[in-house]
Protein backbone atom coordinates (compact mmCIF):
# COMPACT_ATOMS: atom_id res chain seq x y z
CA UNK A 1 0.00 0.00 0.00
CA UNK A 2 1.53 3.42 -0.69
CA UNK A 3 1.67 6.14 1.70
CA UNK A 4 -0.47 8.26 0.01
CA UNK A 5 -3.77 5.29 0.01
CA UNK A 6 -3.13 4.82 3.42
CA UNK A 7 -2.73 8.76 4.86
CA UNK A 8 -5.94 8.80 2.80
CA UNK A 9 -7.15 6.04 4.16
CA UNK A 10 -6.80 8.07 7.87
CA UNK A 11 -8.38 11.27 6.31
CA UNK A 12 -11.26 9.90 5.19
CA UNK A 13 -12.19 8.01 8.52
CA UNK A 14 -11.69 11.56 10.24
CA UNK A 15 -14.11 13.32 7.78
CA UNK A 16 -16.42 11.11 8.01
CA UNK A 17 -16.34 10.28 11.55
CA UNK A 18 -17.96 14.33 11.47
CA UNK A 19 -20.14 13.63 9.12
CA UNK A 20 -21.96 10.94 10.87
CA UNK A 21 -21.14 11.24 14.41
CA UNK A 22 -21.11 14.92 14.46
CA UNK A 23 -23.47 15.72 11.12
CA UNK A 24 -21.66 18.55 10.62
CA UNK A 25 -18.83 17.90 7.60
CA UNK A 26 -15.05 19.21 8.59
CA UNK A 27 -12.97 20.42 5.59
CA UNK A 28 -9.51 19.41 5.34
CA UNK A 29 -6.93 21.75 5.26
CA UNK A 30 -3.53 21.43 2.68
CA UNK A 31 -1.20 18.84 4.41
CA UNK A 32 2.49 20.02 4.96
CA UNK A 33 5.06 17.81 6.94
CA UNK A 34 6.49 18.86 10.07
CA UNK A 35 10.22 18.97 9.19
CA UNK A 36 12.08 21.28 11.70
CA UNK A 37 10.36 20.10 14.98
CA UNK A 38 7.42 17.77 16.27
CA UNK A 39 3.86 18.59 15.36
CA UNK A 40 1.92 21.00 18.04
CA UNK A 41 -0.43 19.07 19.66
CA UNK A 42 -3.87 20.38 20.67
CA UNK A 43 -5.35 20.17 24.39
CA UNK A 44 -6.47 16.24 23.42
CA UNK A 45 -4.71 13.71 21.36
CA UNK A 46 -6.22 10.59 20.11
CA UNK A 47 -3.18 8.44 19.46
CA UNK A 48 -2.98 5.34 17.32
CA UNK A 49 0.24 2.84 17.42
CA UNK A 50 0.76 1.05 14.50
CA UNK A 51 3.05 -1.90 14.19
CA UNK A 52 3.46 -4.44 11.77
CA UNK A 53 5.01 -3.57 8.06
CA UNK A 54 5.33 -0.40 9.07
CA UNK A 55 6.07 1.51 12.19
CA UNK A 56 4.56 4.49 13.51
CA UNK A 57 2.06 6.33 14.94
CA UNK A 58 -1.24 8.49 13.94
CA UNK A 59 -2.50 10.89 16.19
CA UNK A 60 -5.85 12.85 16.13
CA UNK A 61 -5.58 15.93 18.68
CA UNK A 62 -7.95 18.88 19.07
CA UNK A 63 -8.22 22.25 21.85
CA UNK A 64 -10.69 21.89 24.11
CA UNK A 65 -13.26 24.02 22.78
CA UNK A 66 -13.68 21.98 19.40
CA UNK A 67 -14.04 19.17 21.44
CA UNK A 68 -17.03 20.27 23.98
CA UNK A 69 -18.42 21.86 20.97
CA UNK A 70 -18.46 18.60 19.28
CA UNK A 71 -20.34 16.71 22.47
CA UNK A 72 -22.91 19.70 22.32
CA UNK A 73 -23.93 18.80 18.44
CA UNK A 74 -24.13 14.97 19.58
CA UNK A 75 -26.71 16.20 22.10
CA UNK A 76 -24.15 15.43 25.15
CA UNK A 77 -24.21 17.76 28.18
CA UNK A 78 -21.25 15.72 30.19
CA UNK A 79 -18.40 18.13 29.08
CA UNK A 80 -16.09 16.47 31.65
CA UNK A 81 -12.45 16.27 31.41
CA UNK A 82 -12.68 12.36 31.50
CA UNK A 83 -15.77 12.68 28.63
CA UNK A 84 -13.44 14.63 26.50
CA UNK A 85 -11.35 12.29 27.14
CA UNK A 86 -13.45 9.54 25.68
CA UNK A 87 -14.61 11.77 22.86
CA UNK A 88 -10.64 11.45 21.13
CA UNK A 89 -10.51 8.01 22.64
CA UNK A 90 -13.59 7.04 19.88
CA UNK A 91 -11.86 9.29 16.94
CA UNK A 92 -8.54 7.14 17.52
CA UNK A 93 -11.01 3.94 17.59
CA UNK A 94 -12.12 4.91 14.25
CA UNK A 95 -8.93 5.81 12.69
CA UNK A 96 -7.89 2.08 13.80
CA UNK A 97 -10.71 0.36 13.04
CA UNK A 98 -10.62 1.99 9.24
CA UNK A 99 -6.45 0.83 9.59
CA UNK A 100 -7.41 -2.38 10.73
CA UNK A 101 -10.12 -2.92 7.53
CA UNK A 102 -8.19 -1.69 5.01
CA UNK A 103 -5.02 -3.11 5.87
CA UNK A 104 -6.29 -6.16 6.99
CA UNK A 105 -2.89 -8.05 8.66
CA UNK A 106 -0.62 -6.19 7.60
CA UNK A 107 -1.05 -4.11 11.13
CA UNK A 108 -1.29 -4.62 14.45
CA UNK A 109 -2.96 -1.00 15.87
CA UNK A 110 -3.39 -0.30 19.65
CA UNK A 111 -5.51 2.96 21.03
CA UNK A 112 -4.77 5.36 23.06
CA UNK A 113 -6.05 8.63 24.40
CA UNK A 114 -3.87 11.60 26.39
CA UNK A 115 -4.29 14.55 27.78
CA UNK A 116 -0.93 16.58 27.42
CA UNK A 117 1.96 15.61 25.53
CA UNK A 118 4.03 14.98 28.45
CA UNK A 119 1.74 12.60 30.01
CA UNK A 120 2.35 9.53 27.70
CA UNK A 121 5.91 9.64 25.58
CA UNK A 122 5.11 10.07 22.23
CA UNK A 123 7.87 7.92 20.20
CA UNK A 124 7.78 8.92 16.37
CA UNK A 125 10.15 7.00 13.67
CA UNK A 126 13.21 7.95 13.03
CA UNK A 127 14.20 9.98 10.08
CA UNK A 128 10.60 10.12 9.07
CA UNK A 129 8.37 13.54 9.18
CA UNK A 130 5.22 13.56 10.13
CA UNK A 131 2.81 14.46 7.61
CA UNK A 132 0.38 17.12 9.59
CA UNK A 133 -3.49 17.50 7.73
CA UNK A 134 -4.90 20.49 9.53
CA UNK A 135 -8.79 19.29 9.76
CA UNK A 136 -10.62 22.61 10.27
CA UNK A 137 -14.70 22.36 11.75
CA UNK A 138 -16.67 25.50 12.41
CA UNK A 139 -14.18 28.28 14.07
CA UNK A 140 -11.86 25.47 15.52
CA UNK A 141 -8.71 23.82 14.05
CA UNK A 142 -7.81 20.16 15.04
CA UNK A 143 -5.27 18.18 13.01
CA UNK A 144 -4.46 15.02 12.08
CA UNK A 145 -1.01 13.32 11.80
CA UNK A 146 0.74 10.45 10.00
CA UNK A 147 3.82 9.30 11.21
CA UNK A 148 4.97 6.14 9.45
CA UNK A 149 8.26 4.80 8.65
CA UNK A 150 8.56 3.40 4.90
CA UNK B 1 -5.53 -22.09 -8.69
CA UNK B 2 -4.24 -25.52 -9.05
CA UNK B 3 -6.15 -26.99 -5.80
CA UNK B 4 -9.26 -24.72 -6.65
CA UNK B 5 -9.47 -26.51 -10.42
CA UNK B 6 -8.63 -30.61 -8.71
CA UNK B 7 -11.80 -28.89 -6.10
CA UNK B 8 -14.19 -28.07 -8.95
CA UNK B 9 -12.91 -31.49 -10.38
CA UNK B 10 -13.69 -33.61 -7.61
CA UNK B 11 -17.13 -31.65 -7.40
CA UNK B 12 -18.06 -32.37 -10.88
CA UNK B 13 -17.21 -36.56 -9.32
CA UNK B 14 -19.60 -35.67 -6.71
CA UNK B 15 -22.31 -34.04 -9.07
CA UNK B 16 -21.59 -37.24 -11.76
CA UNK B 17 -22.73 -39.42 -8.79
CA UNK B 18 -26.37 -37.33 -8.41
CA UNK B 19 -26.40 -37.25 -12.09
CA UNK B 20 -26.25 -41.08 -12.31
CA UNK B 21 -27.66 -41.69 -9.61
CA UNK B 22 -30.80 -39.82 -10.95
CA UNK B 23 -30.47 -41.46 -14.64
CA UNK B 24 -30.33 -44.64 -12.55
CA UNK B 25 -33.46 -43.83 -11.26
CA UNK B 26 -35.59 -42.41 -13.80
CA UNK B 27 -33.92 -45.39 -16.11
CA UNK B 28 -35.42 -48.15 -13.03
CA UNK B 29 -38.84 -45.84 -12.93
CA UNK B 30 -39.13 -45.90 -16.09
CA UNK B 31 -38.73 -49.90 -16.24
CA UNK B 32 -41.24 -50.71 -13.34
CA UNK B 33 -43.45 -48.49 -14.43
CA UNK B 34 -43.57 -50.48 -17.93
CA UNK B 35 -43.76 -53.29 -15.44
CA UNK B 36 -47.27 -52.17 -14.61
CA UNK B 37 -47.08 -53.07 -10.95
CA UNK B 38 -47.98 -51.09 -8.14
CA UNK B 39 -44.96 -51.47 -6.23
CA UNK B 40 -42.68 -50.64 -9.11
CA UNK B 41 -44.55 -47.63 -9.50
CA UNK B 42 -44.62 -46.23 -5.97
CA UNK B 43 -40.42 -47.08 -6.29
CA UNK B 44 -40.31 -45.07 -9.22
CA UNK B 45 -42.87 -42.22 -7.60
CA UNK B 46 -41.08 -42.32 -4.51
CA UNK B 47 -37.49 -41.76 -6.49
CA UNK B 48 -39.21 -39.51 -8.76
CA UNK B 49 -40.04 -37.26 -5.83
CA UNK B 50 -36.92 -38.48 -3.98
CA UNK B 51 -38.41 -39.77 -1.08
CA UNK B 52 -36.38 -41.42 1.62
CA UNK B 53 -36.34 -45.43 1.33
CA UNK B 54 -37.36 -45.23 5.43
CA UNK B 55 -40.56 -43.91 3.73
CA UNK B 56 -40.49 -46.02 1.32
CA UNK B 57 -40.47 -49.18 2.06
CA UNK B 58 -43.57 -50.01 4.63
CA UNK B 59 -45.39 -48.63 1.74
CA UNK B 60 -43.94 -50.62 -0.51
CA UNK B 61 -44.47 -54.02 1.52
CA UNK B 62 -48.05 -52.94 2.54
CA UNK B 63 -48.70 -52.60 -1.09
CA UNK B 64 -47.05 -55.49 -2.27
CA UNK B 65 -48.45 -57.41 -0.04
CA UNK B 66 -52.39 -56.37 -1.02
CA UNK B 67 -51.27 -56.81 -4.77
CA UNK B 68 -49.67 -59.99 -4.08
CA UNK B 69 -52.91 -61.31 -2.59
CA UNK B 70 -55.05 -60.21 -4.86
CA UNK B 71 -53.14 -62.24 -7.62
CA UNK B 72 -52.81 -65.39 -5.39
CA UNK B 73 -56.96 -65.52 -5.18
CA UNK B 74 -56.76 -64.63 -8.81
CA UNK B 75 -54.92 -67.93 -9.44
CA UNK B 76 -51.65 -66.60 -10.75
CA UNK B 77 -49.79 -68.01 -8.38
CA UNK B 78 -46.17 -69.02 -10.03
CA UNK B 79 -45.07 -65.32 -11.48
CA UNK B 80 -46.64 -63.93 -8.25
CA UNK B 81 -44.61 -65.90 -5.89
CA UNK B 82 -41.71 -64.66 -7.97
CA UNK B 83 -42.87 -60.45 -7.39
CA UNK B 84 -42.09 -59.95 -4.13
CA UNK B 85 -38.37 -60.82 -3.72
CA UNK B 86 -37.70 -58.73 -7.04
CA UNK B 87 -39.71 -55.87 -5.68
CA UNK B 88 -37.89 -56.21 -2.38
CA UNK B 89 -34.41 -56.62 -3.59
CA UNK B 90 -35.25 -53.16 -6.11
CA UNK B 91 -36.98 -51.59 -3.15
CA UNK B 92 -33.17 -52.14 -1.05
CA UNK B 93 -31.39 -51.36 -4.09
CA UNK B 94 -33.10 -47.99 -4.69
CA UNK B 95 -32.56 -47.19 -1.00
CA UNK B 96 -28.63 -47.58 -1.27
CA UNK B 97 -28.75 -45.68 -3.84
CA UNK B 98 -30.77 -42.97 -2.29
CA UNK B 99 -28.45 -42.62 0.74
CA UNK B 100 -25.47 -42.72 -1.75
CA UNK B 101 -26.87 -39.69 -3.34
CA UNK B 102 -27.56 -38.08 -0.12
CA UNK B 103 -24.48 -38.56 1.50
CA UNK B 104 -22.51 -37.27 -2.63
CA UNK B 105 -24.96 -34.34 -2.16
CA UNK B 106 -23.85 -33.42 1.90
CA UNK B 107 -20.51 -33.77 0.68
CA UNK B 108 -20.94 -31.11 -1.91
CA UNK B 109 -22.45 -28.65 0.83
CA UNK B 110 -19.24 -29.55 3.07
CA UNK B 111 -17.40 -28.53 0.33
CA UNK B 112 -18.93 -25.79 -1.13
CA UNK B 113 -19.26 -24.45 2.43
CA UNK B 114 -15.79 -24.73 3.79
CA UNK B 115 -14.11 -24.22 0.54
CA UNK B 116 -11.53 -20.45 0.63
CA UNK B 117 -11.75 -20.23 -2.61
CA UNK B 118 -14.98 -18.87 -4.37
CA UNK B 119 -16.21 -21.55 -6.53
CA UNK B 120 -19.10 -20.67 -9.19
CA UNK B 121 -21.24 -21.61 -12.01
CA UNK B 122 -21.94 -19.46 -15.29
CA UNK B 123 -24.30 -20.26 -17.80
CA UNK B 124 -24.41 -20.07 -21.43
CA UNK B 125 -26.19 -16.96 -20.80
CA UNK B 126 -23.42 -15.07 -18.66
CA UNK B 127 -25.55 -15.68 -15.64
CA UNK B 128 -24.47 -16.70 -12.35
CA UNK B 129 -25.92 -20.17 -11.39
CA UNK B 130 -27.23 -21.02 -8.03
CA UNK B 131 -24.20 -23.73 -7.45
CA UNK B 132 -21.60 -21.30 -5.23
CA UNK B 133 -19.55 -21.81 -2.47
CA UNK B 134 -20.11 -19.45 0.65
CA UNK B 135 -16.66 -17.76 0.34
CA UNK B 136 -17.61 -16.93 -2.94
CA UNK B 137 -20.56 -14.46 -1.55
CA UNK B 138 -18.12 -13.06 1.39
CA UNK B 139 -15.13 -12.32 -1.55
CA UNK B 140 -17.22 -10.64 -4.31
CA UNK B 141 -19.71 -9.32 -1.23
CA UNK B 142 -22.93 -10.82 -3.27
CA UNK B 143 -26.30 -11.63 -1.30
CA UNK B 144 -28.12 -13.62 -3.81
CA UNK B 145 -25.52 -14.36 -6.94
CA UNK B 146 -28.15 -16.88 -8.37
CA UNK B 147 -29.56 -15.41 -11.60
CA UNK B 148 -27.74 -12.52 -11.77
CA UNK B 149 -25.35 -11.51 -14.63
CA UNK B 150 -22.00 -11.45 -14.36
CA UNK B 151 -22.00 -8.36 -16.28
CA UNK B 152 -23.23 -7.07 -13.67
CA UNK B 153 -21.79 -8.20 -10.88
CA UNK B 154 -18.36 -7.12 -12.11
CA UNK B 155 -19.13 -3.82 -13.86
CA UNK B 156 -18.88 -1.86 -10.08
CA UNK B 157 -16.04 -3.74 -8.45
CA UNK B 158 -14.06 -2.75 -12.36
CA UNK B 159 -12.41 0.37 -12.91
CA UNK B 160 -12.40 0.23 -16.62
CA UNK B 161 -14.86 -0.66 -19.24
CA UNK B 162 -12.11 -2.33 -21.26
CA UNK B 163 -11.31 -4.80 -18.55
CA UNK B 164 -15.03 -5.72 -18.36
CA UNK B 165 -15.25 -5.76 -22.17
CA UNK B 166 -12.81 -7.84 -22.55
CA UNK B 167 -13.53 -10.10 -19.66
CA UNK B 168 -17.05 -10.92 -21.18
CA UNK B 169 -15.66 -11.41 -25.22
CA UNK B 170 -13.49 -14.20 -23.02
CA UNK B 171 -16.61 -15.50 -21.94
CA UNK B 172 -17.92 -15.61 -24.92
CA UNK B 173 -15.03 -16.81 -26.76
CA UNK B 174 -15.17 -19.75 -24.04
CA UNK B 175 -18.56 -20.86 -24.51
CA UNK B 176 -17.58 -21.15 -28.40
CA UNK B 177 -17.10 -24.84 -29.82
CA UNK B 178 -14.91 -23.70 -32.32
CA UNK B 179 -12.30 -22.30 -29.75
CA UNK B 180 -9.37 -23.91 -28.75
CA UNK B 181 -10.37 -24.06 -24.48
CA UNK B 182 -6.75 -23.62 -23.89
CA UNK B 183 -5.46 -21.34 -25.95
CA UNK B 184 -8.99 -19.41 -24.64
CA UNK B 185 -7.74 -19.74 -21.12
CA UNK B 186 -4.57 -18.29 -21.49
CA UNK B 187 -6.00 -14.97 -22.64
CA UNK B 188 -8.18 -14.69 -18.96
CA UNK B 189 -8.44 -10.36 -18.32
CA UNK B 190 -9.16 -11.22 -15.13
CA UNK B 191 -6.69 -13.86 -13.92
CA UNK B 192 -5.30 -11.10 -11.83
CA UNK B 193 -7.36 -7.86 -12.01
CA UNK B 194 -7.72 -4.89 -9.10
CA UNK B 195 -11.11 -4.02 -7.90
CA UNK B 196 -12.46 -1.34 -5.57
CA UNK B 197 -15.38 -2.44 -3.41
CA UNK B 198 -17.63 0.76 -2.56
CA UNK B 199 -18.64 1.94 0.80
CA UNK B 200 -21.40 3.61 2.23
CA UNK B 201 -19.46 6.94 2.52
CA UNK B 202 -18.38 7.09 -1.13
CA UNK B 203 -14.91 5.80 -0.35
CA UNK B 204 -13.64 1.79 -1.47
CA UNK B 205 -11.75 -0.52 -0.70
CA UNK B 206 -9.35 -1.89 -3.60
CA UNK B 207 -8.36 -5.94 -3.72
CA UNK B 208 -6.88 -7.82 -6.17
CA UNK B 209 -8.60 -10.94 -7.52
CA UNK B 210 -7.70 -13.22 -9.26
CA UNK B 211 -10.07 -15.31 -11.61
CA UNK B 212 -10.01 -18.52 -13.50
CA UNK B 213 -12.69 -20.09 -15.93
CA UNK B 214 -12.79 -23.84 -17.46
CA UNK B 215 -15.66 -24.80 -19.24
CA UNK B 216 -17.14 -28.23 -18.79
CA UNK B 217 -18.90 -30.27 -20.80
CA UNK B 218 -22.33 -31.92 -18.77
CA UNK B 219 -24.13 -35.07 -20.23
CA UNK B 220 -26.89 -33.01 -21.88
CA UNK B 221 -25.76 -29.89 -24.00
CA UNK B 222 -27.89 -28.42 -21.66
CA UNK B 223 -25.94 -29.05 -18.42
CA UNK B 224 -22.44 -27.59 -19.84
CA UNK B 225 -21.30 -24.65 -17.99
CA UNK B 226 -18.27 -22.68 -17.31
CA UNK B 227 -16.70 -23.30 -13.89
CA UNK B 228 -15.19 -20.50 -11.86
CA UNK B 229 -13.08 -19.66 -8.80
CA UNK B 230 -12.22 -16.56 -7.58
CA UNK B 231 -9.64 -15.59 -5.52
CA UNK B 232 -8.91 -12.95 -3.25
CA UNK B 233 -4.68 -12.75 -4.02
CA UNK B 234 -4.23 -8.83 -2.51
CA UNK B 235 -1.20 -10.05 0.00
CA UNK B 236 0.53 -11.70 -2.37
CA UNK B 237 0.75 -8.95 -5.25
CA UNK B 238 1.57 -6.75 -2.64
CA UNK B 239 4.21 -8.84 -1.80
CA UNK B 240 5.17 -9.22 -4.93
CA UNK B 241 5.09 -5.36 -5.38
CA UNK B 242 7.12 -4.79 -2.57
CA UNK B 243 9.75 -7.52 -3.63
CA UNK B 244 9.74 -5.30 -7.04
CA UNK B 245 10.25 -2.36 -5.31
CA UNK B 246 12.90 -3.35 -3.15
CA UNK B 247 14.67 -5.14 -6.16
CA UNK B 248 14.48 -1.49 -7.92
CA UNK B 249 15.39 0.60 -5.14
CA UNK B 250 18.68 -1.81 -4.78
CA UNK B 251 19.57 -1.56 -8.24
CA UNK B 252 19.01 2.48 -8.00
CA UNK B 253 20.79 2.43 -5.15
CA UNK B 254 23.85 1.28 -7.07
CA UNK B 255 23.76 3.58 -9.37
CA UNK B 256 23.27 6.36 -7.44
CA UNK B 257 26.16 5.50 -5.61
CA UNK B 258 28.27 5.20 -9.23
CA UNK B 259 26.80 8.43 -9.73
CA UNK B 260 27.66 10.05 -6.76
CA UNK B 261 31.44 8.88 -7.17
CA UNK B 262 31.45 10.23 -10.54
CA UNK B 263 30.13 13.85 -9.61
CA UNK B 264 31.92 17.03 -9.36
CA UNK B 265 32.07 18.12 -5.74
CA UNK B 266 31.14 21.14 -5.43
CA UNK B 267 28.19 21.38 -7.90
CA UNK B 268 27.07 18.57 -6.67
CA UNK B 269 26.73 20.62 -2.70
CA UNK B 270 25.16 23.31 -4.12
CA UNK B 271 22.65 21.48 -6.37
CA UNK B 272 21.81 19.73 -2.79
CA UNK B 273 21.76 22.53 -0.56
CA UNK B 274 19.60 24.58 -3.48
CA UNK B 275 17.21 21.30 -3.25
CA UNK B 276 16.40 21.21 0.35
CA UNK B 277 16.23 24.91 0.20
CA UNK B 278 13.89 24.63 -2.09
CA UNK B 279 12.09 21.59 -0.33
CA UNK B 280 11.62 23.52 2.64
CA UNK B 281 10.35 26.92 1.36
CA UNK B 282 7.73 24.92 -0.76
CA UNK B 283 6.53 23.00 2.53
CA UNK B 284 6.53 26.59 3.96
CA UNK B 285 4.01 27.68 1.49
CA UNK B 286 2.38 24.92 2.13
CA UNK B 287 1.93 25.52 6.19
CA UNK B 288 1.36 29.14 5.48
CA UNK B 289 -2.80 30.27 6.95
CA UNK B 290 -5.06 30.39 4.18
CA UNK B 291 -7.39 27.68 2.79
CA UNK B 292 -9.83 29.73 0.23
CA UNK B 293 -9.90 29.19 -3.52
CA UNK B 294 -7.60 32.14 -4.43
CA UNK B 295 -5.12 31.17 -1.52
CA UNK B 296 -4.61 27.15 -2.70
CA UNK B 297 -4.09 28.36 -6.05
CA UNK B 298 -1.76 30.95 -4.73
CA UNK B 299 0.42 28.28 -3.41
CA UNK B 300 0.01 26.13 -5.74
CA UNK B 301 1.52 28.06 -8.07
CA UNK B 302 4.49 29.00 -5.51
CA UNK B 303 5.42 25.62 -4.98
CA UNK B 304 5.85 24.69 -8.83
CA UNK B 305 7.61 27.66 -9.17
CA UNK B 306 10.22 26.49 -6.18
CA UNK B 307 10.26 23.34 -7.80
CA UNK B 308 11.36 24.44 -10.96
CA UNK B 309 14.29 26.18 -10.53
CA UNK B 310 15.33 22.45 -8.67
CA UNK B 311 14.24 20.54 -11.77
CA UNK B 312 15.96 22.66 -14.11
CA UNK B 313 19.71 22.77 -11.93
CA UNK B 314 18.80 17.94 -11.68
CA UNK B 315 18.53 18.03 -15.59
CA UNK B 316 22.17 19.46 -15.77
CA UNK B 317 23.18 16.93 -13.44
CA UNK B 318 23.19 13.31 -14.21
CA UNK B 319 21.09 11.87 -11.23
CA UNK B 320 18.09 10.12 -13.19
CA UNK B 321 16.63 9.18 -9.87
CA UNK B 322 16.08 12.54 -8.62
CA UNK B 323 14.70 13.87 -12.08
CA UNK B 324 12.95 11.07 -12.36
CA UNK B 325 10.63 12.31 -8.41
CA UNK B 326 11.12 15.64 -9.65
CA UNK B 327 9.16 14.93 -12.77
CA UNK B 328 6.38 13.08 -10.23
CA UNK B 329 6.01 16.02 -8.12
CA UNK B 330 5.69 17.97 -11.13
CA UNK B 331 3.21 16.20 -13.05
CA UNK B 332 0.89 15.84 -9.76
CA UNK B 333 1.33 19.97 -9.05
CA UNK B 334 0.75 20.99 -13.18
CA UNK B 335 -2.42 18.04 -12.79
CA UNK B 336 -3.95 20.36 -10.03
CA UNK B 337 -3.85 23.24 -12.00
CA UNK B 338 -5.82 22.45 -14.63
CA UNK B 339 -8.90 22.13 -11.63
CA UNK B 340 -10.96 24.73 -10.87
CA UNK B 341 -12.08 23.88 -7.74
CA UNK B 342 -8.89 22.99 -5.32
CA UNK B 343 -9.44 21.14 -1.42
CA UNK B 344 -6.62 20.57 0.45
CA UNK B 345 -6.42 16.23 -0.33
CA UNK B 346 -5.73 17.60 -3.01
CA UNK B 347 -2.61 18.52 -1.88
CA UNK B 348 -1.92 14.99 -0.41
CA UNK B 349 -0.26 13.49 -2.98
CA UNK B 350 2.17 15.96 -3.97
CA UNK B 351 3.12 16.56 -0.07
CA UNK B 352 3.85 12.65 -0.04
CA UNK B 353 6.08 13.06 -2.72
CA UNK B 354 7.69 15.74 -1.38
CA UNK B 355 8.33 14.24 1.44
CA UNK B 356 9.69 11.20 -0.56
CA UNK B 357 12.14 13.58 -2.79
CA UNK B 358 13.63 15.00 0.85
CA UNK B 359 14.25 11.45 2.09
CA UNK B 360 15.98 10.88 -1.45
CA UNK B 361 17.96 13.96 -1.45
CA UNK B 362 19.27 12.90 2.82
CA UNK B 363 20.44 9.52 1.42
CA UNK B 364 22.63 11.15 -1.17
CA UNK B 365 23.94 13.52 0.60
CA UNK B 366 24.73 11.12 3.59
CA UNK B 367 26.27 8.43 0.37
CA UNK B 368 28.17 11.59 -0.37
CA UNK B 369 29.47 12.39 2.91
CA UNK B 370 30.84 8.62 2.66
CA UNK B 371 32.33 9.19 -0.19
CA UNK B 372 34.18 12.21 1.24
CA UNK B 373 35.20 10.50 3.95
CA UNK B 374 36.43 7.63 2.09
CA UNK B 375 38.09 9.59 -0.36
CA UNK B 376 39.90 11.93 3.03
CA UNK B 377 41.28 7.98 4.20
CA UNK B 378 42.31 6.85 1.31
CA UNK B 379 44.61 10.10 0.84
CA UNK B 380 45.71 9.75 4.02
CA UNK B 381 46.84 6.09 4.14
CA UNK B 382 48.51 7.16 0.34
CA UNK B 383 50.19 10.08 2.12
CA UNK B 384 51.32 7.33 5.19
CA UNK B 385 52.50 4.99 2.70
CA UNK B 386 54.54 7.87 0.59
CA UNK B 387 56.11 8.94 4.38
CA UNK B 388 57.24 5.69 4.82
CA UNK B 389 58.83 4.58 1.38
CA UNK B 390 60.94 7.92 2.02
CA UNK B 391 61.89 6.95 5.58
CA UNK B 392 62.79 2.95 4.28
CA UNK B 393 64.77 4.77 1.32
CA UNK B 394 66.90 7.51 3.26
CA UNK B 395 69.89 5.78 5.06
CA UNK B 396 69.96 3.46 2.25
CA UNK B 397 70.34 6.50 -0.34
CA UNK B 398 72.66 8.57 2.92
CA UNK B 399 75.37 5.07 2.86
CA UNK B 400 75.80 5.15 -0.70
CA UNK B 401 76.90 8.72 -0.20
Amino acid sequence: MSTEFEVGVFVNSVMHYFETAVQQPAACGIPHLALRRRPQLGDYTGIVSIGGRRDGVVLFTAPRSMLCVMLMCMQDTDLSHEHLRELVGEIANTLSGDAQRNFRHQYSVSVRSVVHEGDVPLVYPARVHPIVIPIAWRSYQARLVVCLDS
Amino acid sequence: MKPATQLWAQLADVESVRISDGQQRSRRAGDSAAAGTPAATIVALAHARGVLPLVVAPVLAVALCAWWLLGLLAGATVVLALLPPIALCLGLQAGKLAAEAAAAHRQLQHILGSVHEGLFVIGRDLRLGATCSASMRELLRLSAPAGRRFEDVLRPLLDDEATLAAALTFLRLLWNDQADEYAVESLNPLSQVEVTFADARGGGERRCMSFSFRRVAGTLPADDCIHAVVADVTDRVLLARELEQAQADGDSQAELLLQLVRADPPALVSFLDDADNAFRKSNAILTAPGSGQPHLHKKLIAVLRELDAITTEAEALPFASFAQRLQSIDDVLTGLCAKTSLTGNDFLPAVVRLDELMSHAATMRSIYQHIVLLRAASAALAALDLDHSIITAAPAVLARS
